[in-house]
C-alpha cells in the first residue's frame, strides 16, 4: 500500500498569557492510500485541529508534514493551498453551503478555482447531481433543504473535483441516525468503489466501524492500545 | 432623553470605522460647503449695499456688437442729465493717477485715487463719516481719505483741514473722512478729489478746453441714478441719439453713430458688458459642486446605514416586539443622527477656521467666517438642516419600518432588497467625482495650453517697466541702458505685457466698404519692436526715417479684414479726416489678448513722445545687474514715483489669474469629492468583507486563492464605478465642451483624458477597495468558518 501522508513529531501549539498550550503533541501518523480512517476522541481534543492541519488549512508549529512524498511544513503558502486545492475535499459538520448560491452553484464553485470551462464545469456538476439524486433541487437555496440534503450537497461539492483524500469533520453530526447512515453508506462506497481516501472524525462508534482503523486522540496525543 | 443618548453614544461607539467615516465624510464636506458658500456669499455681494442699487446703472459705450467699453466721454452725462428726466443723478468717477501721498515730510505708497464728481455719497452708500455731503468738496483741491488711510497718515492728528501734497506735486485739504470702502464693492478707492481736478490737464492750447467738452477722450466711468421707474433700455437709446446729434452738431464731419448701453450696477461684478453672466456662471458651478459633495456624503451615510441594516434591524425588531412604539424608534436613530452630525459639526466648524488663510489664498479673496455671525449661523444651519433631513430620515424611515418577523427569519436568499438602491447611489457618488476630476484634467489642460502657447512674439527675459517721465529721452535712456552687457534689446510699447487695451472706429482708406466700419486695436511703440519681439515683418519694412506721426504698421488680420490688395504704400486716414498716413508693413499676426479671443486687426504707429512702457531684454543673465540699471534710470527719471518691473515671464499667471483659481479651487473640490467618495466605498467594502468572512472562508476551503477572494470582493465595486464612468463621460464632455468655448484658443476633448480620469478613478477604487480584500482574503479560513 503506498503512503498517502505521514506525520512525524507533529505539534502545535498557542502561546497564552501564562504559556503554551499545546492543541496537539508528537503526533506520528502513516496514511496509506486508499484507507478509510476514523478519528475519535472527547470534545476538545485537537481532532478538528488535526483535520484541519492535514487539510492544509492551518499550520503547525513542530513536526514534518509529508503528503503524496511533498513536505508540506517546508511548503510556501501559495504552493501548500496549491496541494490543498488539488488533492482534498473537505465537509463540515455545519455543512458550511454558502447561503446566497443554489444548490448547482454551490456544488460548482470549487471548479471555478480549478480553471475549468463553463461547459465542463456543467457536465461536471450534472453527473455529481445524477449521482447523488439530488437532481430535483439543483434550483434550490440551501435554507430550502434539510440537513441531510445539505450534507449531500457538501459531500458533492467536497467530491466534484476529484480529491485523493476526503477530510469530514463530524460529517453526520447534525443530522438524524437515518440521515447519517446514509452518509456512511456512501463514504463506505467512495471508498470502496473509487479509492478514495477518507479521514473522518466521529463521536460514533457505529460510525467509526465503517471505516477501517480508529485513531484516538486525547488531549492532543494519539492514544496507541 | 438621556437613556436614549446613551444608548445613540453606545451604538456609535460600536460601531466606530463606520461612525469615523460618517462624521470625517460629513465634517470635510460640509468644511468644503461652507467655504463655497463663503465665497458665494461674497461673490453675489458685490455691490449690494447701496440703497439705490437697483437704479444705478454704469454707461457702457457699444464699439461694436461684441466690443463694449466700461467708459465714456465726461460730457456726456451733463448733457443727459439736462435732457433726460429720468436721469436722477449723475456721477463720473476716474482713476486719478498719482503714486503717494506725502504728509510732514514723509511719503505714504500705495493708495488708489480716485476722482469722483459731488454727487458720489449720495448716489453710492458709502459712509462719510466726517465732513458735508451736501458740499463735498470746498475747492478742486479738496480730498476725502478713508478711516485707515486716515490713520496711518495722520495718526492721532485730526486729519479735517490738513494739506496733504500728491505726487503729482498739488496740495490738497482734507474735506472728509470716508469709512473703508467694502471689499465687495466694485468701486474702491482710498482716496477721493473732485473730478474738476483733471482740468489741470487741459492747458487750453489742445482741441478741447476743458475736461467736460472732451468728446474724445473715452476714459471715464459714468454712473447713472435713474428715477425709480425708468426704463433703462430707453435711457441707452436715448444716450445713443442724444451723443449722435451732439457730435454731428459740432460740426467735424462726423457721421458716426453712438451707441451705448447701460449696467446695473449690481450686476457689474457677475456680469461682462455685454450681458454674459461670465462670474455668475462659476457662482452657479461651484454652489452645484457644493451640493454634489454635500450628496456625496450623505450618499455614505444612507449606504453604510442601510447595509448594516438587517444586523439593526434585529436589534429594532427586538423593541418593536418589547412594545416600543414608531415614533420612539424614529426619534432614536434621528438622535443618533444627531449626534453623529453634532460630532462632525464640530469638526467642521475647527477645519473651517483652520483652513480659511489657506482658502483665501487659494481663491484671491478675504472672507472671514465667524460663527455667531448671523449670515454664517443662517450657512451652518440650513446645511446643517439638508444633512440631517437626507441622512436621517431615510435611513430612519427604513429603519422604523422593518418588519420584525423578516428582520428575525432567515432571508431565503440572503438578499438585501436595498442592495440596488445602494448601487445606484455609489454610482451616483463616482459619477460626481468623476466629472469633477475630469473637469480638473481638462481646464489644467486648457491652461496649460494657453500657457505653451505660441503668442507669435517671445515673452522670455522681457523686463518692463512704465516710462512716465522717460517719455522723450528714449534714446537716452536706451542708450544708457544698452552699456549693461546683459541687456540685448530695448523698445517701448504702449501697454504692458504686449497687451493692447485700445481701440478706435472710423478709419478710412482706399476701397473701405462704407457701411462696415472696422475696430483697429491700437498700438504705439518703437522701430526696435519688431526685432525685439520677434515679429516677423511678413512684407514691406519698418518706416523710415526718425519717428514720427506719418506711418504705420498694420498686422495680418487687419489686412484681411480691410481687403487691401496692396497693403504696403497704401494710405489710411485714422480719424476719418484728411490726414493720410502711410502703410510701411505688414507684421505677422500676434495675440495681443487673452487668448479667450481671436487676433482682431491691430494698427502700430511709431511715434516719438509714445506713451508707454519700456521693454527691455536681457541676455538670460545678470537680470539683477539690469534692474539696478533699470532703477538707476527710474530714480532720475522719475524720483517721485515708486519702481516698479514685471517681468513679462509672469504675464500668464497675472492674465489667467481667476481661470488659474478657478482650477486650483476645481481641483481641490474634486480631490474631496473622490475622496469622500473612497471613503463610503471603503465602508462598504469593509463591510461586506465583514459580512462574508465565513464565505470567504468556505471559498478558501474549496480552493479559492487570495486573488480569486480580492476579485470576487473587488468586482462588485469596480463594475459599479465603471457603470459610473459611462455615465460621467458624456455629461463632462458636455459641460466641459460647453466651458471651452470661452476661449478662442483651445484644446479638444480627446480620448486620453478619459483614459486618465478612469485610470485615476478605477486606481483610487482599487486602492480603496483591495486593502479590506486582501485583509479578508489572506484571513486564516479555519478561524473564518469557526466564528458564526
Ligand atoms: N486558536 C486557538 N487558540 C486557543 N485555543 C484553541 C485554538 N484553536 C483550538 N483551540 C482549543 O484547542 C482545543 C482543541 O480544539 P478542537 O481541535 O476544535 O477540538 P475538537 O475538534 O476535538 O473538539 C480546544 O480546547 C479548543 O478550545
Ligand atoms: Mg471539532
Amino acid at each position: 500500500m503506498n503512503t498517502l501522508l505521514e506525520t512525524k513529531h507533529l505539534t502545535k501549539w498557542v502561546n497564552s498569557g501564562s504559556g503554551r498550550i499545546f492543541l496537539l503533541r508528537d503526533i506520528n501518523l502513516t496514511i496509506g492510500q486508499g484507507e478509510f480512517i476514523s478519528i475519535m476522541g472527547p470534545s476538545g481534543s485537537g481532532k478538528s485541529t488535526l483535520l484541519n492541519i492535514l487539510g492544509m488549512l492551518d499550520e503547525f508549529n513542530e513536526g514534518e508534514y509529508n503528503f503524496f512524498g511533498r513536505e508540506v511544513h517546508s511548503m510556501k503558502e501559495k504552493h501548500r493551498s496549491e496541494l490543498h486545492k488539488e488533492n482534498i475535499g473537505f465537509i463540515f459538520q455545519a455543512y458550511h453551503l454558502i447561503d446566497e448560491l443554489t444548490v448547482q452553484e454551490n456544488i460548482e464553485t470549487p471548479l471555478m478555482y480549478h480553471n475549468m470551462k463553463s461547459s465542463e464545469r456543467k457536465a461536471t456538476v450534472a453527473d455529481m447531481l445524477d449521482r447523488f439524486n439530488i437532481v430535483g433541487k439543483k434550483d434550490l437555496f440551501p435554507a430550502q433543504l434539510s440537513g441531510g440534503q445539505q450534507q449531500l450537497v457538501g459531500i458533492a461539492r467536497a467530491l466534484v473535483v476529484k480529491p485523493k483524500l476526503l477530510l469530514a469533520d463530524e460529517p453526520t453530526g447534525n443530522l438524524n441516525s437515518k440521515q447519517g447512515e446514509e452518509i456512511m453508506e456512501i463514504f463506505s462506497k467512495l471508498n470502496r468503489e473509487e479509492g478514495v481516501t477518507i479521514i473522518q472524525v466521529t463521536h460514533s462508534e457505529k460510525n467509526a466501524a465503517y471505516g477501517n482503523r480508529i485513531i484516538h486522540l486525547l488531549d492532543g496525543m494519539t492514544q496507541n492500545y | 432623553m438621556f437613556y436614549n443618548l446613551k444608548i445613540a453614544i453606545r451604538n456609535l461607539r460600536s460601531n466606530g470605522l463606520y461612525s469615523i467615516i460618517n462624521i470625517i465624510g460629513l465634517a470635510v464636506s460640509v468644511t468644503v460647503c461652507i467655504l463655497i458658500a463663503l465665497w458665494v456669499k461674497d461673490e453675489l455681494s458685490f455691490d449690494k449695499f447701496h440703497e439705490n442699487e437697483k437704479n444705478i446703472y454704469l454707461v457702457g459705450t457699444k464699439q461694436t456688437d461684441d466690443i463694449y467699453w466700461a467708459t465714456t466721454p465726461a460730457p456726456m452725462s451733463i448733457f443727459a442729465k439736462a435732457e433726460m428726466p429720468e436721469i436722477k443723478d449723475y456721477c463720473r468717477i476716474a482713476w486719478y493717477d498719482n503714486s503717494y501721498v506725502e504728509y510732514n515730510n514723509k511719503k505714504f505708497y500705495g493708495n488708489d485715487f480716485g476722482a469722483v464728481d459731488s454727487s458720489f455719497f449720495r448716489i453710492f452708500d458709502f459712509q462719510l463719516l466726517e465732513g458735508n455731503i451736501q458740499e463735498l468738496f470746498k475747492d478742486a483741491q479738496s480730498i476725502i481719505i478713508s478711516e485707515t488711510k486716515a490713520k496711518a497718515i495722520f495718526g492721532e492728528e485730526d486729519p479735517m483741514g490738513k494739506l496733504i501734497r500728491l505726487s503729482n506735486d498739488i496740495s490738497f485739504q482734507v474735506t472728509g473722512i470716508m469709512k473703508d470702502m467694502p471689499k465687495n464693492s466694485s468701486i474702491r478707492y482710498d482716496m477721493l478729489v473732485p473730478f474738476e481736478v483733471l482740468n489741470k490737464t487741459y492747458g487750453g492750447n489742445g482741441f478741447w478746453k476743458r475736461i467736460d467738452d472732451d468728446w474724445g477722450n473715452y476714459s471715464y466711468r459714468t454712473c447713472l441714478l435713474l428715477q425709480p421707474n425708468a426704463d433703462h433700455q430707453s435711457v441707452s437709446s436715448k444716450l445713443g441719439e442724444m451723443v449722435t446729434r451732439l457730435r454731428q452738431e459740432q460740426g467735424s464731419g462726423m457721421r458716426m453713430t453712438f451707441r451705448f448701453s447701460l449696467q446695473p450696477l449690481a450686476k457689474l461684478h457677475l456680469y461682462s458688458l455685454d450681458g454674459k453672466p461670465a462670474g455668475l456662471e462659476k457662482v452657479y458651478l461651484f454652489s452645484i459642486i457644493a451640493v454634489l459633495i454635500i450628496l456625496i456624503a450623505c450618499i455614505n451615510y444612507v449606504n453604510l446605514v442601510t447595509a448594516r441594516s438587517s444586523k439593526r434591524g434585529k436589534e429594532i425588531a427586538i423593541r418593536k416586539i418589547s412594545g416600543a412604539k414608531l415614533p420612539g424608534l424614529f426619534r432614536q436613530l434621528m438622535e443618533e443622527t444627531a449626534l453623529l452630525l453634532f460630532a462632525s459639526l464640530a469638526i467642521t466648524i475647527a477645519l473651517v477656521y483652520l483652513l480659511l488663510p489657506f482658502y483665501n489664498e487659494l481663491s484671491g479673496k478675504e472672507m472671514s467666517f465667524n460663527i455667531f455671525d448671523p449670515s454664517s449661523l443662517l450657512i451652518f444651519g440650513a446645511t446643517t438642516l439638508c444633512v440631517l433631513c437626507l441622512t436621517g430620515i431615510y435611513p430612519a424611515i427604513l429603519l422604523g419600518s422593518f418588519k420584525p418577523m423578516e428582520a428575525f427569519g432567515r432571508s431565503s436568499t440572503g438578499k438585501n432588497k436595498h442592495i440596488y438602491f445602494r448601487k445606484a447611489l455609489v454610482v451616483l457618488q463616482f459619477t460626481c467625482s468623476i466629472i469633477l476630476i475630469l473637469g480638473t484634467i481638462v481646464i489644467g489642460k486648457q491652461l496649460d495650453y494657453l500657457q505653451k502657447k505660441n503668442l507669435g512674439y517671445s515673452k522670455e527675459n522681457i523686463i518692463t517697466v512704465p516710462q512716465m517721465k522717460m517719455q522723450g529721452h528714449y534714446d537716452a535712456v536706451r542708450d544708457e541702458l544698452l552699456k549693461n552687457k546683459n541687456v540685448s534689446g530695448v523698445s517701448v510699447f504702449s501697454f504692458d505685457n504686449m497687451t493692447v487695451g485700445s481701440s478706435r472706429m472710423g478709419v478710412s482708406w482706399p476701397g473701405k466698404d462704407e457701411n462696415n466700419d472696422l475696430v483697429f486695436h491700437c498700438a504705439w511703440s518703437r522701430f526696435e519692436m519688431p526685432e525685439l519681439m520677434n515679429i516677423p515683418i511678413v512684407e514691406g519694412k519698418l518706416p523710415p526715417g526718425t519717428p514720427g506721426e506719418n506711418y504705420v504698421m498694420l498686422n495680418e488680420e487687419a489686412v484681411k479684414q480691410m481687403k487691401l490688395e496692396n497693403p504696403v504704400g497704401a494710405k489710411i486716414s485714422l480719424n476719418s479726416d484728411n490726414n493720410y498716413v502711410e502703410v510701411t508693413g505688414i507684421l505677422k499676426d500676434f495675440n495681443f489678448a487673452k487668448l479667450n479671443e481671436n487676433i482682431k486687426p491691430l494698427i502700430i504707429s511709431f511715434t516719438d513722445n509714445s506713451w508707454g512702457y519700456l521693454y527691455v531684454k536681457t541676455t538670460g543673465e545678470g537680470t539683477q545687474s539690469v534692474i539696478a540699471s533699470l532703477e538707476k534710470l527710474w530714480k532720475q527719471y522719475n524720483p517721485d514715483y515708486e519702481f516698479n518691473y514685471n517681468f513679462m515671464d509672469d504675464f500668464f499667471e497675472k492674465t489667467y489669474r481667476t481661470d488659474i483659481q478657478t482650477e486650483r479651487l476645481l481641483s481641490v473640490f474634486s480631490i474631496v469629492a473622490i475622496f469622500i467618495s473612497c471613503l463610503g466605498l471603503f465602508g462598504l467594502v469593509t463591510y461586506t468583507a465583514e459580512t462574508k468572512t465565513k464565505e470567504i472562508g468556505i471559498r478558501k476551503v474549496l480552493g479559492a486563492s487570495v486573488s480569486n477572494i480580492v476579485n470576487m470582493l473587488s468586482k462588485e465595486f469596480l463594475i459599479l464605478v465603471g457603470i459610473a464612468m459611462l455615465i460621467a463621460f458624456p455629461l463632462a464632455y458636455f459641460w466641459l465642451d460647453k466651458m471651452l468655448q470661452d476661449y478662442a484658443y483651445r484644446i479638444s476633448i480627446t480620448w486620453p483624458v478619459f483614459a486618465l480620469a478612469g485610470m485615476i478613478t478605477l486606481a483610487l477604487t482599487l486602492l480603496t477597495v483591495s486593502w479590506q480584500a486582501i485583509k479578508a482574503a489572506t484571513a486564516n479560513p479555519v478561524k473564518s468558518i469557526k466564528t458564526e
